[in-house]
């Protein structure tokens, strides 16, 4: 990453004619360093004619003192009327209860766009858009726009070992609805955004992220899809120099639907990878001054050859488990790396016109077939689907959404990755306090604040036992 | 493999009978189904109940005696009544058959069953005892007399029990039952500092009150041609061999606890039941019930069927077959003895272990699970669920717990639980040959529908 060195920071700035001053106030009791901060600041109209060249970040030691700038990346630029909001994103160190102060600099006709470092980059080599960082290489269905294969970069010294986590030509399944037919309940058929064909993108890129926005409708294989169909929007974000995939989805349903099952956050990965599958519950029962523990499943194929495919533990997980894990302990001489990928929950949110949207045995799966393993959540799952008994009817206006992060990092027996995630999983969650200053002077109507990409994290509740192990 | 034993019977000499009709409501084909339930009869002066009662069988039209047990028998005022039990060989779904109970014969002499149960006292103790059918032996230990070893004579033959303690494995380890149990939590005693935690044999932060830590509890047998039931009670003080009897510690009772076991002699399972209530105010860092702990390497697989509660009617839970680390030595983290911790509910259908090279399996049907306080209805007990526990070259076991804290001895993890506390459950423990997974899969389902489908039984008036 680039950042200023200019002695002089007052005179660097000359030319700019307006900043915005954000406060940022970290609550957490722990420093959080790297943290990708993602705002939306409002501003002038007039003052935003070269917002795509001119803004700059810049940490603020105090209100009237320049810092180090720091790389960012605008997007999602808006104009209502007098008023124009974008969204910036860039990284902060903050450390345990403190608040920064980060000046957004902006307007200045004659500024150059800015070039930063960033280890993120984007290719097309015709078989779908690859995305890497130096943590991980992750490539895009070509029809779908689904991931598709998934490696992780494991370093020793100058080496860097490219393992792949994921099967190929196998998009993974994300979101999947398994529609009921009254008439011939017999014969239910899913659909997934694994399925789709060109669906609408749309892609936001820049040094800090890459986003791919998805919309489209879920039909069931075999039928045109229509307005009556449930609609989903899937969100992938990539972020620089983070091993960490973001990944969100609204599924929606338009008319009162019959289903089996809704299944969320299916990952998929290759059995041989991995040799167990952990979680950490969340146990409200516990009194706060207690520590989780985290569950294990041995998953390797040699040992869960001979079970029937399909889920091997269900329905006991939580929906709202934490956070889950596939890792890596196979350490041998010929390959003497462990890895993690993780899924830490960050966000679910589910209603129907009325109160709250309708669930069925909602749980954490943990699944398998041939040489594949998956986890998934469903909010709604019936394992006999050929009874017309058990036919689940979805409400029209019902709305599904999640948001998770999914981790790549090295796995340790000495618990360093386990209390990793726990930290990680706890600081994601742990929202930041971000104010702007001055406020707008007129009673212009500031659209409502959307939260990007994302929505707001929700899952701290989940961490607030004295530790895990 | 049930003995056979009907005969044929002769009605002249009795002076009545009652007929009693068993039905399937469920479906389910039955077989070997234990029945067991109250009768009353009227009965002259001089009445012989040993001799002078008889379950009969109407076997197409002909009346065959059965093996029966009858017991908890009273006389008032010339009635007769009692519970008595015996075996129904078979009947088809939603099927029914009609047994008799014969009484009053002054020339009948006692009826000679053959016994396929075989219980025997054992040198070792007031409590030492080995029962003994075609598919298991089970020996009890010394003092206590909770079940210590347990054979699957079907399968390999060899004692499941595991050591939790060294200085015992020469005095034949610890025992398979290991519940009802509790550790009382006195974190205010730091007579010999956190010892255990350095290393230290045990700590003075807890007692054990182990219900197999009984010296030769009060006790009540009953046993005939169809079962052995044995049931003991008592307080429950903190274990002998695992008590510091230097600490300054209240001498009352806190603890007391009822265990009941049932062996059937053509039966490859026996009932157990508990109950353990506390008798004044204490605190705990975890009370648990429903423990079957087993040697870590005796078990390949271990299955878990969860509760049908809220399932739509003909829809189907998901039952978990995981492979075990402990016996295989793959924990990721070695010290952690909880595979699967807060996630299981505390009542489930059914869970077991097998091994796939040995074929010995154990299934656990839980019955009944019911949390009460006896003064003032809902108990106060907080973290509450079913844990699997294995830790290689150790043990394997799944245990209901109560209270359960995760951060052991921390003062502020302690649960108070007031007087009155009552925790009952009722569990099936079946011992069983695992050939394939699906057969096995099928029988457990088969056996937990039947086990909790129990016959209609209507007497006649």
């Amino acid at each position: 990453m680039l950042f200023s060195t200019c002695e002089n920071k007052i005179m660097k700035y000359r030319g700019w004619n307006f900043e915005k001053t954000l406060l940022i106030r970290s609550e957490s009791p722990f420093d959080r360093r790297n943290e990708f901060i993602d705002v939306a600041v409002a501003v002038e109209t007039k003052c935003a004619a070269t917002f795509s060249r001119d803004v700059r970040v810049v940490m603020k030691p105090a209100w009237n003192r320049f810092g180090n700038e720091v790389p960012c990346q605008v997007y999602d630029i808006r104009e209502h009327g007098s008023i124009t909001v974008f969204r910036v994103a860039f990284v902060a160190d903050l450390p345990a209860h403190s608040t920064q102060r980060v000046g957004i600099l902006y307007d200045n006709p004659e500024a150059e766009s800015p070039r930063y470092e960033t280890d993120l980059v984007m290719s097309d080599e015709g078989k779908g858009t690859t995305i890497e960082n130096g943590h991980y290489r992750a490539r895009l269905d070509p029809e779908s726009g689904n991931l598709d294969a998934l490696s992780i970069k494991l370093r020793v010294l100058e080496y860097t070992h490219l393992k792949g986590l994921t099967p190929e030509c196998n998009p993974q399944g994300g979101v999947r609805v398994i529609f009921a037919n009254p008439k011939d309940p017999g014969k239910p058929s899913s659909a997934s955004a694994a399925n789709w064909q060109q669906p609408e993108t749309n892609w936001v890129e820049g040094p800090l992220f890459i986003s791919l926005v998805r919309r489209g409708r879920l039909a069931p294989v075999g039928q045109p899809a229509t307005d009556r169909h449930p609609s989903l929007e899937l969100t992938y974000r990539f972020v620089a120099d983070q091993p960490v995939i973001h990944v969100s989805s609204r599924l929606e349903f338009h008319e009162d639907t019959p289903v089996f099952g809704i299944h969320n956050d299916w990952v998929t990965v290759k059995k041989d990878c991995f040799s167990h599958y952990c979680f950490r519950p969340d146990t409200p029962s516990l009194p706060a001054t207690d520590v989780e523990e985290v569950g294990h499943i041995l998953v390797t194929a040699e040992h869960i050859q001979g079970l029937p495919p399909g889920p091997i533990f269900g329905g006991f997980l939580p929906y709202n488990l934490a956070w889950h894990a596939f890792i890596s302990t196979v350490r041998t001489q010929k390959f003497r790396f462990d890895y993690a990928l993780t899924g830490i929950r960050l966000h679910e949110s589910s209603q129907a016109p009325g109160g709250p949207a309708l669930h069925y045995r909602p749980a954490t799966y943990l699944s398998h077939d041939r040489d594949q393993l998956s986890w998934f959540r469903a909010p709604v799952y019936v394992k006999k689907q050929n009874r017309t008994e058990n036919i689940i009817t979805i409400p029209k206006g019902s709305v599904y959404a999640e948001t998770y992060a999914l981790h790549l990092g090295e796995w340790d027996e000495k618990k360093n990755w386990l209390h990793q995630i726990d930290a990680l999983g706890k600081r994601l969650n742990q929202p930041l306090t971000i104010t702007q200053h001055p406020c707008l002077l007129d009673d212009t109507i500031i659209p409502e604040e959307d939260s990007g990409l994302f929505q707001s994290p929700n899952f701290g509740f989940a961490y607030k036992k004295a530790g895990v192990r | 493999m049930k003995t056979e034993t009907k005969t044929r019977f002769d009605e002249e000499g009795w002076t009545g009978h009652r007929s009693v009709r068993l039905r399937d409501t469920a479906g389910l084909a039955r077989t070997l189904e234990p029945v067991d339930t109250e009768f009353s009869i009227p009965v002259p002066e001089g009445f012989r109940p040993d001799a002078e009662l008889r379950i009969i069988h109407l076997e197409a039209g002909q009346l065959m005696e059965i093996p029966s047990q009858f017991y908890d028998l009273t006389v008032v005022t010339g009635i007769l009544s009692g519970r008595v039990a015996f075996l129904m060989d078979h009947l088809q779904p939603h099927g029914q058959e009609e047994f008799r109970l014969y009484y009053g014969n002054s020339q009948a002499a006692p009826p000679t069953y053959p016994e396929s149960l075989r219980v025997t006292t054992g040198p070792d103790g007031p409590q030492h005892r080995v029962i003994e059918n075609d598919f298991y032996k089970i020996e009890t230990m010394p003092e206590s007399g909770q079940i210590w070893h347990m054979w699957n004579k079907k399968g390999a033959n060899t004692s499941w029990h595991h050591n939790e303690w060294d200085t015992n494995k020469d005095k034949g380890g610890d025992p398979c039952h290991w519940a009802p149990n509790c550790w009382a939590a006195y974190p205010e005693r730091i007579t010999n500092g956190y010892d255990v935690l350095a290393g230290g044999e045990d700590i003075d932060l807890i007692d054990w009150n182990y219900a197999f830590g009984w010296r030769d509890p009060e006790s009540r047998i009953i046993s005939g041609p169809i079962f052995t039931e044995i049931t003991r009670q008592g307080i429950v003080w903190p274990h002998p061999e695992h008590t510091n009897p230097e600490i300054k510690r209240d001498p009352s009772a806190f603890v007391e606890a009822r265990v009941t076991y049932r062996f059937y002699g053509d039966l490859p399972w026996f009932y157990q039941s508990s109950v353990l209530e506390t008798l004044k105010d204490m605190r705990c860092f975890f009370i648990r019930n429903c423990q079957f702990v087993f040697l870590a390497n005796i078990f390949s697989h271990t299955f878990i069927a969860p509760d049908r509660t809220g399932l739509l009617p003909t829809d189907e839970a998901e039952i978990a077959v995981l492979r075990l680390m402990g016996q295989i030595g793959r924990k990721p983290y070695t010290h952690q003895q909880h595979s699967l911790s807060n996630v299981l509910p505390s009542k489930l259908a059914y869970y077991g272990f097998y091994n796939e090279d040995t074929t010995d399996g154990f299934a656990l049907f839980q019955l009944t699970e019911k949390n009460s306080n006896i003064h003032q209805g809902e108990p106060v007990h907080s973290n509450h669920a079913t844990l699997f526990s294995e830790l290689p070259g150790w043990s394997a076991y799944y245990c209901r717990a109560l209270s359960y804290t995760n951060q052991r001895y921390n003062p502020e993890n302690a649960t108070f639980l007031p007087k009155g506390e009552r925790y009952e459950e009722e569990n099936i423990g079946f011992l069983f040959t695992h050939n394939n997974l699906p057969q096995t899969l099928e029988s457990m389902e088969n056996a937990d529908r039947q086990m909790k489908s129990p016959l209609e039984v209507t007497w006649d008036s």
